[in-house]
């Protein structure tokens, strides 16, 4: 079975621009993908990962209009015929109506993919046959296979958007994979996902491409980058290099790109190892023993695009300790969320509280700014009960970012938005200004004051959401999720702010799934499971691979530099590879 | 979180086991008989509802949304037609300044009886229907699948742009954003509130259109249903029936107004 | 670009269908957020329905206004709003015609906003003339609403119950589609071209 008629994918030579754009999403792009391929697509955002997920799917320009040429076909059938040669031209939107059911698209946003119609699990997989006219009789056995393959049964009759999003995203998968496609295209699937759902996904795509289903993955998340046979990488729309993960992802392989190394690959290129053993933190560790060229003069990564300015507080903030005793919270549904916190917080500490979904991370900080009252016990800010207070009252000691940007944005400047903190709390004029100007610089978002924040993209969006509570000048800062859905310079931005915080002597609380991001900024790391504490201390206690147990039972791990030190018997909790590298060669005799 | 509204309860009574045609076609007839027949008709027709319902098993749920949730709507049809009716009328009797005319009354109840007869049929078959049956059967008598779809994604929209409006609250609350408090201060809040869930609706929409794309929505292809809704003779027969009583609707409507039928 | 009549079936593309049920589900979210976490004396629950009309024309406005009431009266209830659907098909439609002028690009200015204004307030006009026969046919003239007060007033001052009827719907209905209309302005200037014009008509408010 060879030959181009096989192939489930071919892109050759893609251009797109989208109308009004004056440069191109993608330039000269060529991928062909074999059935049963598994195939990534890596590039920091902006690079036109999205732009050919819709192409590859058949999208563009069957229903994203844009000005193309080049050729796509997707099992055989021509989606986009535009050779160069007869000029980069549009296409008519309706060409091609009853064609192009041939790809699935997955998108980043678990509830977006659902048609919003049905009540359960299953017949929401039967909506995209019903649409293609599949005889009645033939539905259940397709229903039935997906549910199986992708251990979705027991969800069989659950309503759609009562289940996780890691499960809807299953759901998502399981609807186009009923319709028999042989080609899955998957646009950052786990950006919305806490790590467990995310290894749930990236194994379930191994299993679709064994079981002859082309799958094209447009991904940030390690664990689905590691799992595939080849990795494209884009920048500015054009392909750097198109080869296994192990090679193309490579430190040296990245320059230029705006693209961090994954942690594991930057460790085997420093142990020399080859692209195989590339995510093999065994091998990686077994190498890193014997080898004696280690990098000892490796520096700490420099964080991109830190802020110069320290932060110049503003607003005479009295240190403000969070005490919280006994605390007890029973939603009205029963489930009791908390079951008893004692935490003390002294003013100017930075703190990470991790644990998976469910363990109670966000009731309990909910309870910092009086949006919770406790069923039971006490929680005191600044030395006062906040329980009871209006919440935009404690806004101005506790500035707290919800996870969701598109849930706070609404006006029509970044400027402007920066302003609507400093205005609810009524801060005189001049240092209003003052500190939209510092949040502005903290953000990174200087230059596109006047822009507006739908303009951008979500990373910037979740900045603009912090800096416009940065612009408080709180004496708390209490971060929901800031790294969910972020990009690497959007992390290390988020990182640098809490760093810049901290240094000023303010308290900087983050709820994050990203333990390196949580190793790297943060001096107290809290571990939460089903509403209780079960681990508390600095990262190094913590985070370290001798505590990997703990971490399992709440559904996380160790940072994996943390890990591969564990293997080599070190106790230390490097939050990346140049961490582990200098701390490994001051370790050397 | 809240994952459906409506009246629907599910149930096994013989309401519920009517197919969604004919108990449509019985709610057209039962919101217009009470304005098309005599006055006189109306209380029969608001009992025969009412007991209909309660031989259907909808139990109090039924009693509760039928009877006395209509109540904020029907006493002020009564009391104000009844106290406020302009003109010079016969008084019943008076409280201090307020007098209960005749008038009032014979113009209220009459529309008061309609409105309560109209909730008693209304919620009697929406409590024993599922929306999806309804709307299948409809896409099967030959409604656009498109809007069909439009009924039943909304549906399911509400409970979640509920959710989403208190979340927004949070977050602006949280940014310092009194939302309560004096007049101006509420009226500051009004963009802030309602701008990220509508703005955020619409940015939704690109994605969910292309998904829904890529599902074959558009496809052109005959479209087959996964939902199966029976229809029994007894379904047939109650059709019959239903479609020969609104018939008979413009009859009794033209007989009154040309004065061969009082009332 | 094609001239798209009122009455194109053009305007029920995907996102449209897709906006209609998002907008229905914002009306009761909106209506409940301002009656009951707001608390103000208005009801800016047909503001789905003016902005289905702006961004996807006059058909598919009037279609979202009908939807939305049959919907809500029948799930959330009470039932009895249900006859307004008139009324809200008044509405979108208006709406649609209003956007198509492109009175909603920021790109008026000053002048839009004069004119957005006018627009909102020539539909609360007829939003109140349409629902004064509904009222009174099928409410005898009252709604079980706040603006029975209002009602009230009106029988002492005038001796007939239509005229009444009309006079209350003619104080609460322009007012609210006024600020109806502005807020979505206002909104609209928040949302990014590229959203804009996937919508039918959503050029026209670019």
């Amino acid at each position: 079975m060879t030959g181009p008629a096989a192939r489930a994918l071919e892109i050759e030579q893609l251009v797109v621009r989208y109308y009004g754009r004056s440069d191109d999403a993608l330039h000269d792009v060529s991928l062909a993908l074999e059935p049963g391929a598994f195939v990534s697509v890596a590039g920091a955002n902006g690079a036109g990962k999205s732009t050919l997920a819709l192409a590859a799917a058949g999208l563009i320009p069957r229903i994203v209009r844009a000005e193309t040429a080049g050729r796509v076909v997707i099992d055989g059938e021509v989606a986009l015929d535009r050779r160069s040669g007869e000029g980069v031209g549009s296409s008519p939107a309706s060409a091609g109506r009853r064609q192009g059911y041939r790809a699935g698209i997955v998108f980043p946003n678990p509830a977006n993919q659902l048609s919003g119609t049905k009540t359960s699990v299953r017949e929401e997989i039967a909506f995209g046959l019903e649409n293609l006219g599949v005889p009645r009789a033939e539905m259940d056995a397709r229903i039935d296979r997906v549910l199986r393959d992708l251990h979705i049964e027991h969800l069989a009759d659950r309503p759609p958007y009562a289940i996780s999003g890691g499960e809807q995203q299953r759901v998502a998968i399981a609807s186009i994979i009923a319709m028999d496609l042989p080609l899955l295209v998957l646009d950052e699937p786990t950006a919305q996902l806490d790590p467990l759902a995310t290894l749930s996904v990236a194994d379930h795509l191994v299993q679709l491409a064994g079981e002859g289903v082309a799958v094209l993955a447009a991904e940030h998340a390690s664990a689905v980058l590691a799992r595939s046979r080849n990795t494209l990488v884009l920048s500015g729309g054009r392909t750097v290099s198109l080869a296994p993960p192990g090679t193309a992802l490579q430190p040296a392989a990245l320059a230029g790109t705006g693209l961090e190394s994954p942690t594991l690959v930057a460790l085997a290129a420093a142990a020399g190892l080859g692209p195989e053993a590339a995510f093999d933190e065994a091998a990686i560790a077994a190498a890193l023993r014997q080898s004696p060229s280690a990098n000892a003069d490796a520096k700490p990564r420099p964080v991109a695009d830190a802020p110069v300015r320290a932060w110049q507080p503003v607003r005479a903030q009295p240190p403000a300790a969070i005490e919280v005793r006994g605390l007890v919270h029973r939603y009205p549904t029963g489930v009791e969320a908390l079951r008893g916190i004692d935490l003390d917080i002294p003013p100017g500490q930075s703190v990470a509280i991790v644990g998976q979904n469910g363990s109670g991370k966000t009731t309990l900080v909910k309870h910092l700014n009086g949006l919770l009252s406790p069923t039971a016990g006490d929680v005191r800010v600044g030395g006062a009960s906040v329980a009871g207070v209006p919440v935009h009252r404690v806004a101005s000691t506790v500035g707290f970012v919800f996870q969701n940007p598109d849930d706070q944005l609404f006006s029509r400047s970044v400027e402007a938005e920066l302003h609507f903190g400093p205005r609810n709390l009524r801060l005189p004029k001049a240092d209003a200004d003052r500190l939209v100007e510092a949040a502005l610089d903290a953000i990174g978002l200087t230059a596109e004051r006047a822009a507006n924040p739908y303009d951008l993209n979500v990373s910037a969006r979740k900045l603009i959401a912090i800096g416009s509570v940065l612009a408080t000048d709180p004496a708390v800062l209490v971060l929901d999720e800031p790294t969910t859905g972020q990009d690497s310079p959007g992390i290390d931005r988020v990182g640098a702010i809490a760093d810049m915080l901290h240094a000023a002597g303010r308290t900087v609380i983050a709820i994050s799934h990203d333990m390196e991001f949580a190793a790297r900024h943060f001096e107290r790391v809290v571990v939460m499971r089903l509403g209780e504490i079960v681990a508390d201390g600095p990262p190094s206690a913590t985070l370290s691979g001798s505590r990997a147990e703990l971490l399992a039972s709440t559904g996380l791990t160790p940072p994996p530099a943390a890990r591969v030190a564990a293997l080599l018997g070190l106790d230390l909790v490097p939050a990346d590879a140049a961490q582990l590298l200098h701390g490994l060669g001051t370790t050397r005799p | 979180m809240s994952e459906a509204v409506g009246f629907f309860r599910p149930g096994a009574g013989w309401l519920h086991r009517l197919n969604p045609y004919p108990k449509l076609l019985l709610l057209v007839w039962g919101v217009l008989a009470p304005f098309v027949l005599p006055v006189v008709a109306i209380p029969f027709l608001i009992v025969g509802y009412l007991a209909a319902g309660l031989s259907a098993g909808l139990g109090r749920p039924y009693i509760r949304a039928a009877l006395i949730a209509p109540l904020v709507v029907v006493l002020p049809i009564i009391l104000i037609n009844g106290f406020f009716y302009p003109g010079r009328n016969e008084v019943i009797f008076a409280i201090g300044p307020l007098a209960l005319t005749v008038q009032g009354l014979v113009f209220g109840l009459p529309i008061a009886g309609r409105v309560l007869a109209a909730f008693g049929v209304t919620v009697a078959v929406v409590m024993s229907t599922r929306p999806d049956d309804l709307m299948e059967t409809l896409v099967q008598r030959g409604t656009n699948p498109r809007l069909a779809f439009v009924v039943l994604s909304a549906i399911q929209a509400i409970p979640r742009m509920l959710d989403k409006a208190g979340r927004i609250l949070e977050a602006q609350q949280a940014r310092g954003l009194p939302a309560s408090g004096s007049p101006s201060a509420r009226v500051r809040a009004v963009v802030p509130l309602l701008g990220p869930l509508i703005i955020g609706s619409l940015i939704d929409v690109r994605e969910r259109s292309l998904a829904l794309e890529a599902r074959g929505f558009s496809s052109g292809a005959a479209r087959t249903a996964y939902r199966i809704v029976e229809t029994t003779p007894r379904d047939v027969t109650v059709t019959r029936l239903a479609l020969l009583a609104l018939a008979l609707l413009p009859i009794v409507a033209i007989a009154r107004l040309t004065g061969a039928l009082p009332g | 670009m094609e001239r798209r009549g009122w009455f194109s079936m053009e305007q029920f593309n995907t996102p449209t269908l897709v906006l209609m049920a998002l907008a229905i589900a914002i009306n009761i979210a909106v209506g409940n957020t301002v009656q009951n976490v707001i608390k103000l004396p208005i009801y800016l629950d047909s503001i789905g329905t003016v902005l289905v009309g702006v961004l996807a024309g006059p058909l598919a406005g009037a279609l979202t206004g009908v939807l939305a009431n049959v919907i809500w009266g029948f799930t959330l209830g009470p039932t009895s709003i249900a006859p307004f659907a008139i009324t809200a098909a008044f509405i979108g439609f208006l709406a649609g015609v209003i956007g198509n002028r492109g009175i909603f690009s920021p790109k008026r200015g000053g002048m839009g906003v004069v004119w957005v204004i006018v627009g909102g307030f020539l539909t609360g006009v007829v939003a109140a003339i349409v629902s004064a026969p509904i009222a009174y046919f099928v409410f005898g003239g009252t709604t079980g609403g706040g603006t029975d007060v209002l009602v009230t007033i009106f029988r002492g001052i005038t001796d007939n119950v239509f005229t009444a009827t009309l006079l209350q719907g003619g104080v609460s209905d322009p007012t609210d589609k006024t600020i109806t209309f502005l807020v979505c302005w206002a909104i609209l200037l928040a949302v990014p071209v590229t959203v804009k014009t996937i919508f039918p008509q959503g050029e026209k408010s670019v």
